[in-house]
């Protein structure tokens, strides 16, 4: 679907005031946050990570960890403190044990007893995440982030579809015959010029 | 398993001015020690791309390729402080031309979101497998790349023949047959890589005085300068590409003369130079591949201390095999001897216990290919004051 630039400016002049307040046009918002990361409660220190199998040789896995990640409220892409990175290698079989005996929120033995493959991603509350004999409970979050990871790419790679926007488009024409002074026709990260 | 990476000979190398030594026509590559990872920068050889000076006058520039930025901010300080530390020779590095990310590990990405703030704007193309994965360092990487204005994304399969003035730069891996299975979540990331023929220079077209330009004939690969990159590419991989780039032998029938027509009669899994896979593992090489390519070189990008074994004997069998043929008699190799069959380490020492560090290997049209050593260690910058360039006899 190809939008003129003002009819992108009208329709980002409905979604500001519109959309935001209707639910059948609610945009994903930004989750909860998780304590940024950290715990709520101030003996723990316990941080929340997000834990991710980058390289698997044999019976050696590399993991790469960050605090979990926020969703930025401006470019809705993942938004990770790469400054906090931890890349470890441990025992491949050890990680699994951990992760098969910790593992939340998934009854299906599928998922919880199959192999660590590379892209698995784990929501892990650990102290020290580089040592996986501490960590405290494992959530599995990969067919997500995979989902995620490629949305990223398709955001990234082409420009953002709206969900809802073809509804948008009749009332964004009705506006822009009718009051364009108060439409503000700067593009916008989600309406780029075209 | 001890992993032994045999130290190379110091009376091999020869202390000289690595900048005074190249030529515009040289296209400069530079394999980073960073470790098990991957970070390499191309300087491709001068040329006119249409841009001017204040007085109109012609400037002339290198192209510059970045192939994977494996740890966080070596590869950009590198790019930076060229003009420095190469006395002027290179000039600022306004554009880079191409980046490619060969697949999105951490070790081959990690310095991404570096490279991508510090030359926001100034990034042609970036080009990357197309394979989604759920790392942090992705996601920034996608995030930041949505905010560059004017870089080109590509997502390349094998054949993508990419010409960057005379240089010409062919896409081995992934195929396309890979890349549409990667959603079943049952390619390998490695075999996603992206792995690079780079060659110079790509010009087959003569002037002929009054006359249409004219196929050079008898033009063949032994005149060019090539390199193959292999990415972390595994045999799954590799299989494919040997099946997308067939070797022919030459022959005088009409077919043979056809294909060769269309191929310009060149075999694109041969190099001067390789950049072995995989640092080193047992499934980054087979030795049909090995034996095909036949490299001068063959730079291995791997830590003296991987935690992953690197490089595996069974791979350091296979160069040696495919360079000094001794298996059918029976005998071994004699690991020493690495440096006669051109086979070196990033995290390589001399024999005086020096560390050899990154690679930079220089060459052009004329068979002048040498390679030198810069003496980092994976913390430091390659410091050109100390470059040692390999005598091979």
């Amino acid at each position: 679907m190809q939008f003129s630039a003002q009819q992108r400016a009208d329709i980002t002049e409905l979604v500001d005031r519109y959309v935001h307040e209707s639910p059948e046009y609610r945009l994903p918002e930004p989750g909860p946050a998780k304590s940024k990361g950290k715990s709520s409660s101030p003996k723990a220190r316990d941080i929340t990570w997000y834990v991710v199998i980058d390289e698997i040789i044999e019976l050696r896995v590399t993991a790469e960890a960050w605090p979990w990640p926020q969703v930025d409220p401006d470019t809705r892409f993942l938004s990770f403190d790469l400054s906090k990175t931890k890349r470890f290698t441990v025992d491949g079989p050890d990680l699994h044990r951990v992760v098969s005996e910790k593992r939340k929120g998934a009854d299906d033995p599928e998922v919880t007893e199959r192999s660590l493959r590379i892209g698995d991603v784990f929501e892990v509350r650990a102290e020290r995440i580089q040592d996986p004999s501490t960590w405290k409970s494992v959530q599995d979050h990969t067919e997500k982030k995979r989902k995620e990871a490629q949305a990223a790419m398709h955001a990234m790679a082409t420009p953002p579809h709206l969900e809802g926007i073809d509804k948008l488009e009749d009332l964004g024409r009705q506006l822009s015959g009718g009051d364009r002074a108060a439409v503000d026709v700067t593009p916008t990260q989600a309406f780029p010029a075209v | 398993m001890i992993v032994a990476i045999p130290r190379a000979p110091l009376s091999r190398f020869a202390k000289s001015d690595f900048w005074a030594s190249v030529k515009p026509e040289h296209l400069i590559y530079f394999c980073l020690n960073v470790g098990d990872a991957d970070s390499q920068v191309l300087l491709l050889p001068e040329g006119d791309f249409g841009e001017k000076d204040a007085a109109g006058q012609p400037v002339l520039r290198r192209p510059v390729m970045v192939v994977d930025a494996g740890t966080g901010t070596k590869v950009t300080k590198f790019l930076d402080k060229l003009p420095l530390t190469s006395g002027g020779t290179i000039a600022p590095v306004d554009l880079i031309d191409v980046v490619v990310a060969s697949h999105p590990h951490g070790d081959h990405i990690a310095g991404m979101p570096d490279l991508l703030e510090k030359f926001a704007g100034r990034i042609a193309e970036y080009w990357d497998p197309g394979y989604f994965h759920p790392s942090g360092t992705y996601f920034t990487v996608m995030e930041l790349l949505a905010q560059q204005s004017g870089t080109v994304y590509v997502q390349p399969t094998s054949g993508l023949r990419r010409f960057i003035g005379n240089t010409e730069v062919t896409v081995l891996t992934p195929s396309v047959g890979l890349r549409n299975r990667y959603d079943t979540y049952g390619v390998d990331v490695n075999n996603a890589s992206i792995s690079l023929r780079v060659a110079t220079p790509a010009g087959r077209a003569k002037i002929v005085p009054n006359e249409a330009w004219q196929l050079l004939e008898g033009v063949d690969d032994r005149v060019q300068f090539s390199l193959i990159l292999g990415a972390d590419a595994h045999t799954e991989s590799w299989s494919q590409a040997m099946v997308d780039f067939p070797q022919l032998v030459k022959s005088n029938s009409e077919i043979a003369k056809a294909i060769g027509a269309a191929t310009n009669n060149r075999d694109f899994l041969s190099a001067d130079v390789l950049k072995v896979s995989h640092h080193g593992s047992k499934k980054g090489v087979n030795y049909e591949l090995v034996d095909r390519i036949q490299p001068k070189f063959l730079l291995v990008s791997c830590s003296a201390n991987s935690s992953h074994g690197f490089p595996h004997s069974l791979n350091q069998h296979i160069l040696r095999e495919a360079k000094e043929k001794l298996a059918k008699a029976g005998a071994t190799h004699n690991p020493d001897e690495d440096h006669l069959r051109g086979v070196f380490y990033t995290s390589q020492k001399d024999t005086g216990d020096v560390t050899l560090g990154s690679f930079a290997v220089v060459g052009s049209n004329h068979g002048d290919i040498e390679m030198w050593r810069l003496g980092d260690t994976p913390a430091q910058q390659p410091d050109f004051s100390k470059a040692r360039r390999w005598v091979a006899s």
